[in-house]
């Protein structure tokens, strides 16, 4: 706990970024400037998403860093609304009409759940890791299935050309990581386990840098397969 | 740091990258997996495609080689005996001696007969094969009717039939049609045969095709094998093609003493 602490104090300015940052900074501008404007609606969707999360981690930070207030209710809010675009993400784009209602029942009950949990059980200013479990492991469950709908469609010409193939792989190595922390969660913040927060904390950054990179490069298959069509 | 402390750090630290691993690891090989077995689906529906435009190409072959006997046949008949039969109804026609009755009522029955003649093959050319024909009439009546055309040519022909007709795919009569259709081709060309005789014999699960003739047999050379295949292009296409619909195709000859050529396609198999 007491290394914790001492990081948090010694790391008070808010430059330079952590360099997660930079990668979904990257994503974004690669959103902006790789996506053709053929690109389906969900890629488009992605460039006022990774807008809003990396204003989100700003303001995170700020509040952090500058003004030294607890920064956990953003994070309690943001997570499930990124796993919820995620999964209107593939909910749009799946195919099979079985996995379609697994995405929609998410969509439904998932936000509900947050809602009680944050306003009965664990409360705004606590990291709410029962919502980050259950979305965690909502998320592997989904982006397994988008994986497997791209598997079994029929006319697909390269799998490895998908954009929503490298979206759902990069959500599934992302949330597979980041699983066995919310798994654990409770003890470590509870009980302080500085050395596991610390590992998590570089897992993660790891992590951000799988996810956004598998981002990247989907929307750059976009284009490779943009570029085929019209060749 | 009290020891009982370290051990449930050290014991939750464990756990926590234990975790991480063990499901980034299944995460990675699921991924893998799907990919792997996407390509291996992917290279077999290729296979399959090709397998399936080989197919069509060889069955829009086989088309217009039917189609070019048929046009074949149709010229040898016209320029053979409607041509000679019209020729010489207008040469009797035009030696007409007015002075002569006898002479010229045999001269227009003659002619008369002739013409007869005529209507009468053009009637049987119009019913000359085609591949509609050979999928709306069956492929045993086609077979039937190519005799025909042989028969007038002066060979004796037999078309000797066992077991109930079963019908198959279109695409499969046509090429055994093309198949039976070139083995009679090859007799008129090398076997100076006088008796042709087809055998088709229908079981519950298989069709036995048979061409047979008396003529000289064929060449040992032209019986050569090389691998799998004929070394002779006809016959290696008519291997080829019975293999397309799953059949076997054998070619047995001795010199002096005819050749029969044997197609064997199960049913249950296409």
């Amino acid at each position: 706990m007491a290394n914790y602490v001492r990081i948090i104090v010694i790391d008070k300015h808010m430059f330079p970024l952590p360099p997660f940052y930079y990668f979904e900074i990257a994503a974004l501008v690669a959103a902006f400037f790789v996506l053709t404007k053929n690109a389906s609606r969900p890629l488009k969707w992605f460039r006022y998403f990774l807008l809003l999360i990396i204003l989100v981690e700003l303001f995170a930070r700020y509040k952090r860093k500058i003004l030294h207030e607890p920064n956990v209710w953003i994070y309690n809010l943001s997570i499930p609304l990124e796993y919820l675009f995620y999964a209107f993400i593939f909910y749009h784009s799946v195919k099979d009409m079985k996995i379609r209602k697994i995405g929609f029942f998410f969509l439904i009950c998932y936000p509900l759940f947050v809602c009680i949990n944050l306003l009965f059980i664990q409360g705004m200013s606590v990291f709410n890791s029962h919502s980050m479990l259950i979305g965690s492991l909502s998320m592997m469950v989904l982006s397994g299935l988008m994986l497997y709908d791209l598997f079994i469609r029929e006319n697909q010409v390269n799998i490895v050309l998908e954009p929503l193939f490298w979206i759902a792989s990069g959500v599934l190595l992302f949330n597979a990581g980041e699983f066995g922390y919310y798994l654990f969660s409770n003890y470590l913040i509870n009980d302080g386990i500085d050395k596991a927060a610390t590992f998590f904390s570089q897992l993660n950054s790891k992590l951000i840098f799988v996810l956004y990179s598998c981002i990247v490069i989907g929307f750059v298959c976009h284009r490779i397969t943009e570029k085929y069509k019209k060749g | 740091m009290p020891p009982d402390y370290r051990e449930i750090q050290e014991g939750i630290t464990g756990y926590v990258i234990s975790g991480a691993v063990i499901f980034l690891l299944l995460a990675t090989l699921f991924i893998s997996f799907l990919v792997l077995a996407w390509q291996r689906r992917k290279k077999l529906q290729l296979e399959k495609d090709q397998m399936k435009m080989h197919f069509d190409q060889e069955l829009l072959r086989t088309q217009l080689e039917i189609q070019e006997q048929t046009l074949k046949t149709i010229s040898e008949e016209i320029h053979d005996n409607i041509g000679q039969a019209l020729s010489l109804a207008k040469l009797k026609l035009n030696t007409l001696k007015y002075d002569q009755p006898d002479l010229l009522v045999e001269k227009i029955n003659d002619s008369r007969e002739l013409v007869s003649k005529a209507i009468r093959d053009l009637r049987d050319l119009s019913r000359s094969l085609n591949t509609d024909s050979i999928a709306s009439m069956g492929l045993v009546r086609a077979i039937e009717l190519e005799l025909e055309l042989f028969r007038k040519s002066g060979f004796q022909t037999t078309l000797y039939m066992e077991g109930e007709i079963r019908k198959m795919e279109p695409q499969q009569e046509l090429i055994l049609f093309r198949i039976v259709q070139e083995s009679l081709n090859n007799i008129i060309k090398h076997a100076e045969a006088k008796t042709i005789r087809v055998t088709a014999l229908y079981t519950e699960d298989e069709l036995d095709l048979q061409v047979e003739d008396d003529g000289k047999g064929a060449e040992p050379a032209q019986l050569d094998m090389e691998g799998n295949s004929y070394k002779s292009l006809g016959l290696r296409n008519m291997s080829n093609r019975a293999g397309m619909i799953g059949g076997t195709f054998s070619i047995n000859s001795v010199p002096g003493n005819g050749t029969i050529i044997k197609l064997n396609i199960p049913f249950n198999k296409n």
